[in-house]
């Protein structure tokens, strides 16, 4: 299996590949209409990630040490950058989600899409899937 | 008095670059408005030849910043038709000024009076308020708006008790560009014994703000908003309610006499100026103040009127934009969502193809509460903005709303 780093790593290529940063921008909202919607019982503020400025809503399992999340959004950048997550870590071990240090997002122009505030609330979202992760790797 | 604008963005060096490798397209004026070369020019004169503390100096360089600073209290006292420099307090701005007379207004104010805001209120004209009468006991309230987000006139006046000390109201709303009835609700609140405080900071572009014409009682704007530097703004206050007034704010710069057993204050404005003040930013404001005089504030609000309305039959034609408010008098500000995106969404994509415009709740939730919205796209032309930008605005959402069609309509794989 393509581990999640060799993912990352082939996704970033491909993303750099668009030059211009308004097709970049169509790129990650054409992504999000790829994300499955999120059953509306599962939008509970259980589910809500704290401290960021897009609701957004993580529904996390890990059965036999897989990691698997769903996942929603109100805007479709942020959801278009689930996907993404989605992509990467869902089928993973989860003591590999745990390590994974992902760099997509500064090593393409995702997070300069991104005014500060955002730019947390992005990494809250990464540091819980982590996290969940390495408490039930 | 000149009525072209041919030339002015050469005053605007920051206009020409490029943003996201597009030309920029700067419409959230309503934010910030650009700062022309001359009032940079102004400050750096400040800066390089007087730089020193004002009032108390006996030397050259305080003696002549002394003089620039209450030169520039002078422009801006002609700039709203003040009685007298007197009444003319620098402040940080809009937020700052207001903030400031609810300070001031805290020792007055008695368990049962009221003041009467509206739901319209950007949050610096409403959290002040709203926490000095849960300070005092005061009754806190806000006019509603109708549908079309104007003022419900008659809710207001019927609002308007023999308790109601004050009325604080927007001149214009910065989320839907609703020019108020100012002078009605001068009148009214004035026949119903009530002072009345108008928050300027969208209007100052919008008109000539005349305060012994429109016969309020105390005004604030801020300096950012009409090219001045940020960190700048003015408090006004009709002098004999200044001279009675307390301080909000305590030291250096606003005592007459200090002594263990008291302090005297000295006479307004310097009684709301404590501490050393910015100097060189107030000038800055000044020179701003110039800067619109010589072109006329009617001719800069007659051409960002034609923009603004530009913008309007342009938006108007797209069926996937909702324009936010139907106000019959609007000026400075157009707000909008694009039908299934979220207003960062519409704002972050703009920004990709240069077009600054602005997103989000504008601090006005309230309002929003009111219209059932979370947030909007604002886009806030000024006069140095061209027809042309409008026009790649429109084009830039039409862009936006054929790449997102999949994503709007739900479409999954």
């Amino acid at each position: 299996m393509e581990s999640i780093l060799e993912k990352e790593q082939r996704f970033i290529k491909d993303f750099n590949e668009i030059g211009d940063a308004f097709d970049q921008y169509a790129y990650l909202i054409e992504l999000s209409c790829l994300l499955p919607p999120l059953p509306e019982e599962l939008k509970t503020d259980k589910n809500v990630v704290a401290g960021c400025q897009s609701t957004v809503w993580l529904d996390i399992h890990i059965d036999g040490g897989v990691f698997n999340f769903a996942s929603d959004s109100n805007t479709l950048i942020i959801k278009g950058v689930l996907y993404i997550l989605q992509e990467l870590f869902n089928g993973q071990p989860a003591a590999e989600v745990a390590a994974a240090n992902l760099s997509f997002l500064h090593e393409t122009a995702i997070m300069d899409t991104f005014e500060s505030s955002r730019q947390k609330g992005i990494g809250h979202v990464i540091a819980q899937l982590r996290r969940e992760a390495a408490a039930k790797k | 008095m000149s009525t072209d604008f041919s030339a002015v963005r050469e005053d605007f060096p920051i206009l020409r670059q490029k943003v996201n490798g597009k030309s920029l397209v700067y419409l959230d004026n309503a934010a910030t408005m650009q700062m022309p070369l001359r009032v940079m020019e102004a400050m750096e004169t400040q800066q390089l030849s007087r730089h020193a503390n004002v009032h108390r100096g006996i030397h050259y360089l305080s003696e002549s910043s002394t003089r620039e600073l209450e030169n520039a209290r002078d422009a801006l006292a002609g700039f709203i038709n003040a009685r007298s420099s007197t009444e003319i307090i620098f402040t940080s701005g809009a937020s700052q000024s207001l903030n400031m007379l609810a300070q001031s207004f805290v020792s007055g104010l008695g368990l049962g009076d009221e003041i009467l805001v509206t739901v319209m209120e950007h949050h610096s004209n409403f959290v002040p308020w709203q926490q000095l009468c849960l300070r005092t006991g005061a009754v806190f309230r806000a006019v509603p708006v109708t549908g079309n987000g104007e003022l419900d006139m008659n809710a207001f006046r019927a609002m308007l008790t023999p308790r109601t000390r004050l009325v604080s109201v927007t001149y214009v709303s910065n989320l839907l560009g609703t020019v108020n009835p100012v002078r009605e609700i001068v009148r009214s609140a004035h026949d119903n014994g009530s002072l009345v405080c108008l928050d300027c900071a969208q209007a100052m572009r919008h008109a000539r703000l005349d305060v012994q014409e429109l016969d309020c009682d105390f005004a604030a704007f801020s300096g950012h908003k009409i090219g001045g530097p940020t960190g700048t703004g003015v408090l006004y206050g009709r002098l004999e309610l200044l001279e009675k007034l307390p301080p909000a704010c305590f030291g250096g710069g606003m005592v007459e006499r200090v002594t263990l057993e008291g302090t005297t204050f000295a006479a307004p404005p310097l009684k709301f100026e404590t501490g050393t003040p910015n100097i060189t930013g107030n000038i800055g404001l000044a020179a701003a103040a110039r800067y619109l005089d010589a072109f006329g504030i009617e001719y800069i609000a007659e051409r960002e009127n034609a923009l603004l309305r530009r913008a309007v039959e342009l938006l108007s034609a797209l069926p996937e934009v909702e324009i936010v408010g139907h106000p019959q008098n609007r000026s400075g500000v157009l707000s909008f969502n694009v039908r299934c995106l979220h207003c960062f969404d519409v704002a972050s994509m703009l920004d990709r193809l240069g077009i600054a415009v602005r997103s989000g709740h504008h601090c006005a939730q309230p309002l929003l509460d009111a219209m059932g919205l979370d947030g909007t796209v604002r886009v806030s032309p000024a006069f140095y903005n061209t027809f042309e930008e409008i026009d790649a605005l429109a084009e830039g959402l039409e862009r936006i709303i054929r790449v997102t069609k999949g994503a709007r309509n739900g479409k999954h794989s």
